[in-house]
């Protein structure tokens, strides 16, 4: 997994010159590492002979791929590397050395013309960069989460150094438990100074959790200098976490709210009040009542009515849930819904999934139960007529936690109206066909409108005048399903139904899963 | 591609400058001295590539110190640069950049070439080439005096699927591999008899190559993208819709390229219509033969085993696989049951094509064999 951080370094440049202030983690064995090194690559002489002179010049040893670690790098060089010049603050900044990249976002605290104010102490900050380490190989995504994550850390620091100065004196406390130890130890063992640094700074210990959070959760969630808030989330790593198949980018969260309708429906990945529990203290209280309401049965048009908020707010609160995978995106169970097993789904018995799954549901068996939906099943066909009312709410939980967990994916039909125009063409000379020109015509609405006419004319209308239907049209281009078709036009599937039978000879019907929902199902696999 | 190509190093006056650029101030003055910390880095990063991506430019060097009493300060740091846009991937160029530089280091060790005025004045002209033979073909020759460097960008791509006896290649595009003398002896002989009908296995015993060879061909194919990998061809197979297939009636260089593909004679294409109809008509529970009984493919025009194909490279269709799955029935074990070859390969991961291969049975001999066992259930996904 390439989402995991490397490092986090944070450098200073200042009236002194840049400085490495903190870097986590630090090498706690850097000697014996540093003895073990081997130059990838010899320029001058095909036979390398470990030396004297050749450890001072380590050059290409600092390729990470001994360690995979940035461990190697020393803190002088780092700091060179990221106390920017000030044309580069203010931007991004990434470089990549050998199969290590660091992104940062360097500031300038105070901007040209705008001098600190005078009286203050000699040793001002210029600039500063929190830069992150990571594997060469990291997506572009995900480098540009971190660099958010840095940038969002930098605006903060530049805050608290402007309002009480605290970068500043964080900065002091490092620099100066540096310097004392470097002058009571002269040898330099790399790692003591960053071990005291972190139990004296406080700006330390939050770097180190920023780093740990990255790692373990892929949230974070602190406050600077016990002010600003820092709130933000590497969904790579979130939905990692919930399947290891599963490569969620925050490109495809982007196409699923493109995608996303009111008829849709939030299900929540976890149990309500654990995710209640695990927001922030201060979080929007629309979003705790949101996820409080939320039900698979209730479509976010609903939804919104019920928590008493705007449809337009509901999908930002949506939108943000996705992002944390806090949930995902169904179409509310009702018994025409039809299911059928995922093509990303897991259909080992060893997997864990089916333990966890008999567990929950008295021994029953996973395996089972996906092989009765290996063929397209609605709920209504799954209904047991002699169920009871238990056996029945409990179907229903096994089909949400399918649901939940990717197994399960909705199938829904389109319509696609072809005319009967390509038959004339059939008698015209291979040119025209090849060039397309009838064939691909895309019918138009007066061609639907001429054979609803005619079928008018031929048989009587039957519970409702066909003429009403004409409007429907405009949505058999195979870009709406049923359901949406019956949302937007406020129609009701048996007339649907009865619509697309009657006029089956020009209207082709496939199966396939709503665009917004399948983005979750995006497995490494397939 | 590249932008630009420039010739950095450390002046000993001076400090660090650019001393040759193509095309000229590319680079402004400006932006380099921004960034020369990294183009001109410490002694400790020398011989690193360093890729740094600022203020709109992404640079690829490799910087080279040569110590020497000869020069001005003991030593000669000077790097030799690709430039390209913010976005680009760049990749494919550090091997480039650094056998560049390398070559460079022999070139001044032997003959002092950078450092001579007379000589250092030509590198405008071998970047100048540079730069356009490899925007152009990917390949470039220099020769420098008697000394000639063969430079290739190779593209890095992900790393290819692992392929299965199981799997059927099938060519990608109009790609003509016969006339390729590209190729190594293996792939040579391998070539023909990928038809996009065969798997793996039989085109390893009629080409007559170990089939462990004939893997590790088709993935460096894959790697190259010659090759796509698709399933099986049987009549059994079933086949669901993806939501690309609503854009095949809309994208008209779609269609048409599917209903050349799938015509039976390029002189009677079939019509669109039949073709979207056969498309839509696969899902669950349809299997290729239900279909061919209920279009009749024949009349119509239409190879129906061209229109899987098309689907199936295209990703308009999906295969649904068959994954048995051997899951013995605990409660009436007072007999312990004696676990089968069979069993062991019914672990749900492995499909029936992949127990096929592997057992030499028939669809339907192992169909029947599964059908039988109680022990054994069966999942389409």
């Amino acid at each position: 997994m390439d989402v995991n951080p490397l490092a986090v370094i944070l450098v200073e440049n200042g009236s002194k010159g840049d400085r490495l202030l903190f870097r986590y983690p630090y090498d706690t064995q850097a000697t014996p590492n540093f003895a073990k090194r081997t130059r990838a690559k010899q320029l001058q002489t095909p036979y390398p002979q470990i030396s004297a002179e050749d450890m001072q010049k380590t050059s290409a040893a600092y390729s990470s791929t001994i360690s995979g670690s940035v461990h190697s790098f020393p803190s002088k060089v780092l700091s060179n590397l990221f106390a920017v010049k000030s044309e580069l603050c203010g931007k991004k900044f990434e470089i990549k050395i050998n199969d290590i990249r660091f992104v940062g976002h360097p500031l300038l605290v105070y901007h040209q013309g705008e001098g600190k104010s005078a009286g203050s102490s000699q040793e001002s900050i210029l600039s500063f960069n929190v830069v992150f380490a990571l594997k060469a190989s990291a997506s572009h995504a995900v480098v540009d989460c971190y660099h958010e994550v840095s940038k969002r850390i930098a605006a903060a620091l530049w805050h608290e150094e402007r309002r009480v100065a605290y970068l500043s004196e964080e900065a002091k406390v490092m620099t100066s438990t540096q310097d004392d130890i470097s002058s009571e130890l002269p040898d330099d063992p790399l790692d003591v100074p960053y071990h005291l640094i972190l139990q004296r700074s406080q700006l330390a210990r939050d770097l180190r959790r920023v780093y740990e959070d990255l790692q373990i959760s892929g949230k974070i969630h602190l406050r600077i200098n016990r002010w600003i808030l820092i709130s933000c989330c590497l969904p790579q790593k979130i939905y990692h976490l919930l399947d290891p198949g599963l490569i969620i980018e925050p490109a495809d969260i982007h196409a699923c709210m493109e995608a996303l309708r009111p008829y849709h429906a939030i299900l929540l990945l976890g149990d309500k009040e654990k995710i209640i529990n695990n927001l922030p203290l201060d979080s929007s209280p629309a979003l705790k009542r949101l996820i409080n309401l939320a039900n698979p049965l209730k479509s976010l048009q609903t939804l919104a009515a019920d928590a008493d908020l705007t449809l337009s707010h509901v999908f930002q609160l949506v939108g943000h849930m996705l992002y944390f995978g806090h949930a995902t995106i169904i179409y509310p169970l009702c018994d025409s819904n039809v299911y059928v097993l995922a093509g990303s789904a897991n259909t080992s018995p060893q997997s864990k999934l089916a333990d966890v799954f008999s567990e929950m549901f008295n021994s029953a068996c996973l395996i089972q139960i996906m092989s009765e939906f290996s063929v397209p099943v609605s709920l209504s066909q799954r209904r047991n007529p002699l169920a009871t009312p238990e056996q029945e709410s409990e179907e229903i939980k096994i089909i949400i936690w399918m649901l939940q967990h990717h197994l399960l994916i909705q199938l829904h039909t389109y319509v696609h109206i072809v005319t009967r125009v390509t038959f004339a063409s059939r008698q015209s000379t291979p040119d025209d066909l090849n060039a397309g020109s009838s064939l691909t015509r895309m019918p138009s609405d007066s061609d639907m409108a001429s054979v609803i006419s005619d079928e008018a004319l031929s048989s009587p209308p039957s519970h409702k005048s066909i003429s009403s239907k004409a409007p429907l049209c405009k949505y058999f281009r195979g870009k709406h399903h049923l359901e949406e078709i019956m949302y937007l036009e406020n129609v009701r599937r048996s007339d649907l139904l009865h619509l697309i039978d009657k006029f089956r000879t020009i209207l082709i019907t496939f199966e396939h899963e709503d665009s917004a929902c399948s983005v979750f199902y995006k497995n490494s696999t397939t | 591609m590249i932008k630009a190509i420039f010739f950095s190093e450390f002046h000993p006056t001076l400090g660090p400058k650019i001393s040759y650029q193509v095309p000229e101030d590319y680079v402004s003055k400006e932006i380099f001295d921004a960034v020369s910390v990294y183009i001109i880095p410490k002694e400790q990063l020398d011989s690193c590539i360093i890729t740094v991506n600022v203020l709109g430019h992404k640079i690829t060097g490799y910087p080279v110190r040569i110590s020497d009493e000869k020069y001005p300060r003991n030593f000669l740091i000077f790097n030799l640069c690709f430039v390209c846009d913010s976005d680009a991937r760049t990749v494919q160029y550090e091997l480039v950049v650094r056998k560049l530089a390398e070559h460079l280091v022999t070139l001044e060790v032997e003959q002092n070439f950078l450092s001579t005025e007379s000589n250092s004045a030509k590198l405008p002209k071998i970047l100048g080439q540079i730069l356009s033979d490899l925007n152009r073909g990917g390949l470039c020759t220099v020769t420098v005096g008697t000394s000639t460097l063969h430079l290739k960008v190779i593209q890095v791509a992900a790393e290819p699927p692992l392929v299965f006896d199981h799997h059927v290649p099938v060519f990608t595009s109009e790609f003509s591999p016969l006339k390729q003398d590209y190729w190594d002896l293996t792939t040579k002989q391998v070539l023909p008899y990928i038809d996009g009908r065969s798997h793996v296995a039989r085109v390893a015993i009629e080409a007559d190559v170990d089939i462990g060879l004939v893997k590790a061909c088709i993935q460096n194919l894959l790697y190259y993208g010659v090759v796509q990998l698709i399933p099986i061809f049987q009549y059994s197979n079933m086949y669901a819709a993806t939501p690309k297939l609503r854009e095949l009636p809309m994208n008209s260089d779609l269609s048409r390229e599917c209903i050349a593909f799938v015509a039976k004679s390029d002189r009677h294409p079939p019509s669109f219509r039949d073709v979207f109809q056969m498309y839509c008509g696969m899902t669950y529970g349809t299997t290729i033969r239900d279909l061919c009984l209920r279009f009749n493919p024949h009349a119509l025009r239409i190879d129906e085993h061209r229109l899987v194909q098309f689907g199936v490279l295209q990703g308009i269709i999906r295969r649904i696989c068959k994954y048995p799955v051997y899951k013995p029935e605990t409660q009436r074990g007072s007999h312990k049951k004696q676990m089968t070859s069979l069993h062991r390969l019914c672990t749900g991961v492995a499909s029936y094509d992949e127990i096929c291969c592997r057992t030499g049975l028939s669809y339907h001999e192992l169909d029947d064999k599964i059908e039988a066992d109680v022990d054994i259930c069966v999942l389409w996904k």
